[in-house]
């Protein structure tokens, strides 16, 4: 019996792709799915249209992962490129939702490539902080992504303020080596 | 990605939008809509959704291919009476089409793209339609042709576009720096 929780990306996609296993797929999809919800929601604006196209981002996942080379680069942005361009079809049969729901844009085109690399380097960013260990990504999501001060973060999960300042010290660093090993991948 | 040093990651965390927890009520029905999918590999897949830029060397396999133009009037293509603006679409070997415009409705106005004699996408490949507004690409949809090289895809767009060109591209979902144009608009596509 595999330990699929051990296993690489490229392990699970190869897994999905050649077993049609179910559940490297669900070891797969709990990896990712606060990333690629969080970007959904982002680029559509819409909690509610965001959960269907959450969906099908994953189906292509699951019908796509065949199509996954590692020497072509991490499954990260393979993975990003998959849930971009269902949001985009999402926003396409939404019937030029792009344009109308933006009328104070002066161009209708889609999102420019530095943008685009933007976006990228954040769900790159949110993928990194899902692979921390939950203490240390607790800390960060508040402090940064929530905003939270230190004294509160200390009133919130109540442990002393120095042991804060400690933990996201050290959750700091690992996040840096996780970036650096991802940027090498 | 370049600097790992804590300070500068500091910054970026600062911009950086929260994290969303997944509804709970999404997680088990992604899985089983995903796994429930068929094998692609034992049906007919269809045409994955896709968008990106198209490929200087697209543009050069395209130039290279012999283009055969179809003249196709409003009047003699059928289904699409009442369209406002219509243009060819030519490809390589007989692959041809049209790009009709129709009246706005509102906000939108439809646009029907039927190509003929065009091959189905082989392997993980798909085509998709471009159209350049404005001076950038903006992407249709994805597509595939059926058995019988025949595709109509209905789209979308905001009234008024300002449509300058109309291209479509083959593309490879495991390989998304490469793109080929296949069939393009002439004459140009333009707003009255």
């Amino acid at each position: 019996m595999w330990d699929y929780t051990r296993l690489s990306d490229a392990d699970l996609l190869a897994l999905v792709a050649e077993d049609r296993d179910q559940v490297a797929f669900e070891e797969f999809f709990s990896r990712y799915s606060r990333s690629v919800y969080s970007l959904m929601v982002r680029q559509l604006g819409d909690a509610g249209w965001a959960d269907d196209v959450v969906q099908e981002a994953f189906i292509s996942v699951w019908r796509f992962a065949r199509t996954y080379r590692p020497e072509r680069g991490a499954v990260v942005g393979w993975l990003y490129t998959i849930a971009r361009n269902a949001g985009y079809a999402a926003a396409r049969r939404r019937q030029a939702q792009w344009l109308v729901d933006a009328p104070d844009r002066a161009d209708p085109s889609p999102t420019p490539e530095d943008e685009t690399a933007e976006k990228l380097e954040a769900f790159q960013l949110h993928v990194c902080i899902e692979r921390l260990p939950q203490n240390e990504r607790e800390i960060i999501e508040l402090a940064y992504l929530n905003g939270m001060s230190q004294s509160e973060i200390a009133a919130e999960l109540r442990m002393p303020l120095g042991t804060v300042k400690t933990r996201n010290r050290a959750a700091l660093l690992h996040l840096a080596e996780i970036l650096e090993r991802e940027e090498q991948s | 990605m370049n600097e790992p040093d804590p300070q500068a990651l500091e910054r970026r965390l600062h911009t950086l939008p929260p994290l969303l927890d997944v509804p709970p009520s999404l997680v088990a029905p992604s899985v089983q809509a995903a796994v429930a999918d068929p094998d692609p590999a034992a049906t007919t897949r269809p045409a994955p959704r896709r968008s990106r830029r198209w490929s200087l060397a697209g543009v050069v396999a395209v130039a290279a291919a012999a283009a055969v133009a179809v003249t196709i009037t409003v009047t003699s293509q059928a289904g699409h009476t009442g369209f406002q603006r219509i243009a060819t679409l030519t490809g390589a070997g007989n692959a041809s089409g049209s790009v009709a415009v129709g009246a706005p409705d509102g906000a939108v106005e439809p646009v029907v793209v039927s190509i003929s004699h065009l091959d189905p996408a082989p392997g993980d490949q798909y085509y998709e339609i471009w159209f350049k507004t404005g001076g950038h690409d903006v992407p249709g949809v994805a597509f595939n042709a059926d058995s019988n090289g025949r595709a109509e895809v209905h789209i979308t767009a905001p009234t008024n576009t300002k449509w300058v060109r109309c291209w479509i591209t083959r593309q490879s979902i495991s390989d998304p720096g490469s793109s080929t144009i296949v069939m393009r608009a002439s004459p140009t596509l333009r707003s009255t």
